[in-house]
């Protein structure tokens, strides 16, 4: 069993929201699937740089590498550091509720992880952003299109997930 | 400060949000999703409503850098419904997984990899998509001050105002419940 976050969900939520505002003070809005694009677009540049300078969304979105990248890179470093110095470490293939209701088979969570992440971030590429650039900045700045896809996001996300998790009567 | 070094302070410090509170854990995140622990609901209202009221201040001060995203209705709708169906399976986002794996998880790295492979995916498919479901229905980046044409403080502060009071409210379920746990549904005696 999981223990209990570290943090209360109250200090959780200023801490966030705090970071929120210094990122957007100082310099943007916190976003993290745009780096997908960059990382993926990097990768290409690499392995076949032709169609990689052909490639209509690379061009859209700009294959540069800055601020916005450390920010990423940096989200494992602190989960890293953290998660050692509470020794809260978790290197387990299948977690909770997946393992009650589909059992402790690691090809099958894997699978399912890896389209789970697929759809993750072919929706947020199609959206324009994910939880952190349109959920967390997005409603904050009180866009309207962030609301949009916050609302259809997290609609979807309950009824699969009350639906997936649920054992059949 | 270099702003390399200041964009990894930064990232650190959101990852280690995410882990320290729960959000990195697909365990806390689907409790969240099938409604039986909602206290990453009530974590994401603080970090929303301080980010609303914040963000209106130093903006109406001149001291925010915003970046307001365009309303692609038929994209947002349709990547929505996408994205909160890999939200389901996966138990993480996208930057949850990246979180997760750096605590650990196994299956944080198969999400982060199948998040590269949707990605390499969409960039492959933007061209013939884009006409068709990204630029139809595009109605410029407008916010729900600017639709009321209204300052934006006016919308911040009592939605500021409510997020407070639900708080206080709330300060009672004190530590997150202990989650739910799926236990397979017995068969009837």
């Amino acid at each position: 069993m999981e223990p209990k976050p570290a943090l209360h969900w109250l200090t959780g939520g200023l801490l966030l929201g705090g970071l929120l505002l210094v990122a957007v003070h100082l310099v943007q809005p916190l976003g993290v699937s745009t780096q997908y694009v960059r990382a993926v677009g990097g990768a290409a540049e690499l392995v076949a740089p032709q169609a990689a300078a052909e490639n209509a969304y690379f061009q859209a979105e700009k294959l540069t590498f800055g601020y916005g990248e450390m920010v990423v890179l940096g989200i494992p470093l602190g989960a890293l550091i953290v998660s050692m110095l509470l020794g809260r470490r978790r290197p387990e293939a299948v977690p909770e509720p997946w393992l009650s209701r589909f059992g402790p088979s690691w090809p099958l969570r894997f699978g399912a992880a890896f389209v789970g992440g697929f759809l993750l971030l072919f929706g947020a590429r199609l959206a324009g952003g994910c939880t952190s650039g349109h959920i967390l900045s997005g409603v904050s700045q009180l866009a309207v299109s962030s609301i949009l896809f916050g609302v259809v996001a997290f609609g979807t996300a309950i009824v699969f997930a009350r639906a997936l998790y649920t054992a059949p009567k | 400060m270099n702003s390399l070094i200041l964009g990894l302070l930064i990232g650190a410090c959101f990852g280690a949000i995410l882990s320290l509170s729960g959000l990195s854990s697909p365990l806390r995140i689907l409790d969240m999703l099938r409604l039986r622990d909602l206290a990453l609901v009530k974590l994401l209202l603080v970090a929303i409503g301080t980010g609303i009221v914040g963000i209106a201040l130093l903006d109406s001060a001149g001291l925010a850098h915003t970046s307001i995203k365009a309303l692609h209705v038929l994209a947002l709708i349709s990547g929505g419904a996408i994205f909160g169906l890999g939200f389901a399976v996966a138990g993480y986002c996208p930057g949850t997984a990246l979180a997760g794996a750096a605590e650990g998880r196994r299956d944080a790295y198969l999400v982060v990899a199948g998040g590269l492979a949707g990605t390499a995916a969409y960039a492959a498919a933007y061209a013939s998509l884009a006409p068709r479901l990204v630029e139809p229905f595009t109605y410029g980046k407008p916010t729900v001050f600017s639709w009321l044409g209204i300052p934006a403080l006016a919308v911040a502060l009592p939605i500021g105002a409510l997020v407070a009071w639900l708080a206080w409210r709330w300060r009672k379920s004190e530590l997150p419940a202990e989650p739910t746990h799926l236990a397979r549904e017995k068969p009837a005696h």
